[in-house]
């Protein structure tokens, strides 16, 4: 009996001590689930002692006295991708930055381009024996986050954006993205910082009846405006658009098809309000926006266009992820319907429109001003090839880049895909070739 | 009354015991920044290197994300070797050594990934294809590679896969992370691993960044799941890199807090070391780390701050 007792007792104990010593053991939630996450993820409240040591969490601020906005980090950039900068060498989910390796490229390949093209450095000699150079800051947005990357500085080149007066030296991922999440779709389809509480992403096509869902990949909306840069207050709403879930992927067999619905012409011009037109040809620049509806012309030509001499396409199976468009409705059950890894295939009608993505990735690319496609060419394949200076393509058409990258910068697409002798993607939508 | 209250005091002396016990291991477990990795050209400015260890020879390789060059360290931190320079075996993501110093190497061409195994100056020998491997298994893109006992390892941390095979390549079994942890399918898309490891015994270590876990999985199939999110010593940030030292402590990387965190083999947290700063011991961004037979421990992290060598005393 005694002895019972007092198996009983260390029993009793031993289960106190594993209560004590073990904590959770479910998943918990993910960090942003379409609004803001732990504070503490990002913020620091007084750079206090860490245990046992006399040393504040960010050693170059005093005790007491945290990062910039009270952040662990010392730039925005450099918080966000503590999380977003992949290392493994692979596609991997929400990773949109990673280490370029020369002669193959960065290796993130979602939607919006991985910010590790800004290292590529490309020069060739060009016709008459110049020099002709890509330098990496011009391939996308120039975050600053040299602790990241080294190439992660200061625009070389534009103090402010191209078209409008944004400061490049105030350049982060929260010039675009809202680290807090607030812009939020109420059960009404209207934008809102407040009125519900956010219950989930709004990226992948979620609505609902009751809560909010947050804004499409936590971009920032109308009146955006953090106390890093005062004076640049944003004037439109976010874009509307559906994901798939998967969508950092190689689009060697099938497209990554984001369905983009509205809006993101718009809202790029929160910051490049000078290239937006949605009302050719008055204000001659290319079409941009949401009055910008293809023309019965561009969509028979996009539809049939598969690729140079080849005009025998069909609307079902059209789409490109390299020249998307806008479905031009805001209505996400259509959108969902749209976006897959599939093959979703189905091209751009008259209420389509044209949009600032459909040329350009809004982080970084392969190519000059975030190009989804090389501008800067004659020919994007050549002689059955991704052109490359390892497989004796010219130097005018490998512009110092291997064949292996130029693939990279088309997201792993095999150039059997299109002609041996394929013009610019621009093609696509004018067919001039 | 008087018997429960005499069985209340024995409880509470058998915890404090306990707990005595823990503040004495935590005690006796002292970390110092040794140097950091270097050449004759002096530190190796690495950015977000990774790291795997020989542990029969004490040799460190780290993999150059930059150009997937391998490096090979000897026990004083000095540059000895490098291999896969022009790339020769491709790009390289992860390498690991069997007990003959042979070395697997994790390569890719595009995303088709080979693995390859080299001799001890990173010469090829042969290609080790895998074979067998069951056709629901579709997409598989490793990102790792340990090899133990005559097993490789190849884990996979988007897909939470393990494959397991012999030397050969011949298919053992795979470990599917996704069904036994069984996570939620909205959860999924942000489940990434973030740190891999394998002990003597065949245990798996695994990091999961966003969702600030740790977890133990034995070889009978026990799950142990620890961690807290948080800024506070001991918290997850944004967790890494994973390693246990044969005494059963945790070391594990925060990127975000920039700190190595210790816990006991009981999940207890003893204390952490690093910090963000540019002082020697210091760490920025912290993310990959390795521990080799004579307790020293290997962190790579950003900033161009290479390799730091950490000693631990027991």
């Amino acid at each position: 009996m005694k002895t019972t007792r007092f198996s009983l007792i260390l029993i009793v104990a031993a289960i106190m001590i594993i209560g004590i010593s073990s904590v959770s053991v479910s998943v918990s939630d993910a960090f942003h689930i379409g609004g803001v996450g732990r504070c503490s993820g990002c913020h620091t409240m007084h750079n206090s002692n860490a245990l046992l040591e006399d040393t504040p969490m960010n050693i170059e601020t005093p005790i007491g006295t945290a990062g910039p906005y009270l952040m662990i980090r010392n730039t925005q950039s450099e918080t966000c991708l503590s999380c977003h900068h992949n290392t493994t060498g692979v596609p991997q989910s929400f990773r949109v930055s990673s280490a370029y390796t020369a002669g193959v490229g960065p290796s993130q390949l979602p939607p919006g381009g991985d910010f590790g093209w800004l290292s590529a450095n490309y020069s060739w000699t060009a016709g008459g024996g110049t020099i002709a150079t890509t330098p990496g800051f011009s391939l996308g947005h120039n975050i600053i986050a040299p602790l990241v990357n080294a190439a992660y500085i200061l625009d070389g080149r534009h103090p402010d954006a191209p078209g409008g007066s944004y400061p490049s030296n105030k350049m982060q991922c929260t010039s675009c993205h809202d680290p807090h999440g607030r812009y939020r779709t109420l059960p009404d389809g209207t934008e809102a910082v407040t009125g519900a509480a956010i219950i989930s992403s709004g990226s992948y096509g979620a609505t609902h009846a009751t809560f909010a869902v947050g804004a499409y990949r936590l971009l920032a909306g109308e009146g955006y405006e953090p106390k890093s840069t005062p004076g640049h207050a944003f004037e439109s709403r976010t874009p509307v658009a559906v994901s798939p879930t998967t969508y950092n992927r190689a689009e060697t067999t099938f497209d990554t098809r984001v369905a983009y619905g509205q809006g993101m012409s718009e809202w790029c011009a929160n910051c490049h309000g000078g290239f937006h037109n949605d009302d050719y040809p008055t204000n001659l620049r290319h079409p941009a926006g949401n009055a910008a509806h293809l023309t019965p012309e561009i969509v028979n030509i996009y539809n049939a266009y598969k690729e140079t001499g080849d005009m025998t396409g069909a609307e079902a199976s059209s789409y490109w992820s390299l020249v998307p468009f806008e479905r031009g409705t805001t209505d996400k059950a259509v959108l969902l319907a749209n976006s897959g890894i599939t093959g979703t295939g189905a091209g751009p009608t008259t209420d389509s429109n044209v949009s600032c993505i459909s040329c350009h990735r809004p982080h970084a690319s392969g190519w000059e001003s975030a190009g989804r496609w090389n501008f800067r060419t004659d020919f994007t394949v050549f002689a059955g090839l991704w052109p490359g200076t390892d497989v004796g393509t010219s130097a005018s058409y490998a512009q110092g880049r291997t064949t292996a990258e130029t693939r990279r910068a088309y997201f792993d697409r095999d150039a059997i895909n299109y002609s041996d002798y394929q013009r610019s993607f621009c093609n696509k939508c004018h067919a001039k070739d | 009354m008087k018997g429960m209250r005499k069985n209340i005091k024995i409880i509470l002396s058998i915890n404090l015991l306990f707990l005595f016990i823990a503040s004495t291991t935590s005690a006796e477990l002292k970390v110092s920044h040794l140097y950091n990795l270097s050449s004759f050209n002096g530190k190796s400015p690495y950015n977000w290197a990774t790291l795997s260890v020989d542990a029969g020879k004490n040799e460190i390789y780290v993999i150059n994300p930059t150009d997937r060059a391998v490096s090979i360290y000897d026990e004083n931190a000095m540059k000895i070797y490098s291999f896969n320079d022009d790339r020769a075996i491709g790009n390289i993501v992860d390498v690991t050594a069997d007990e003959d110093g042979n070395i697997f190497a994790l390569s890719y061409k595009g995303l088709e990934y080979s693995v390859m195994l080299l001799n001890y100056r990173g010469e090829l020998i042969s290609e080790v294809k895998l074979k067998d491997i069951p056709k629901d298994i579709q997409a598989f893109h490793p990102n790792r590679i340990r090899y133990l006992n005559g097993r490789l390892y190849l884990a996979d941390f988007n897909y939470l896969r393990i494959i397991v095979s012999d030397k050969k390549g011949n298919f053992d079994r795979v470990i599917d992370i996704d069904s036994l942890l069984n996570i939620e399918e909205k959860k999924r898309d942000a489940s990434v691993i973030g740190g891999f490891h394998i002990d003597s015994n065949g245990n798996i270590f695994l990091t999961f960044p966003v969702d600030a876990l740790a977890y133990k999985l034995s070889p009978e199939g026990e799950i142990i799941a620890f961690g807290r999110p948080g800024s506070a010593p001991g918290r997850f940030g944004i967790v890494g890199g994973i390693v246990t030292d044969d005494k059963g402590n945790y070391f594990i990387v925060d990127t975000l807090r920039c700190v190595v965190m210790i816990f006991d083999k009981n999940h207890v947290f003893q204390k952490e070391f690093g910090y963000f700063g540019s002082k020697d011991g210091n760490l920025i961004a912290p993310k990959d780390i390795a521990l080799d037979g004579r307790d020293r421990l290997y962190v790579s992290q950003a900033g161009r701050r290479g390799i730091s060598v950490f000693k631990i005393s027991y």
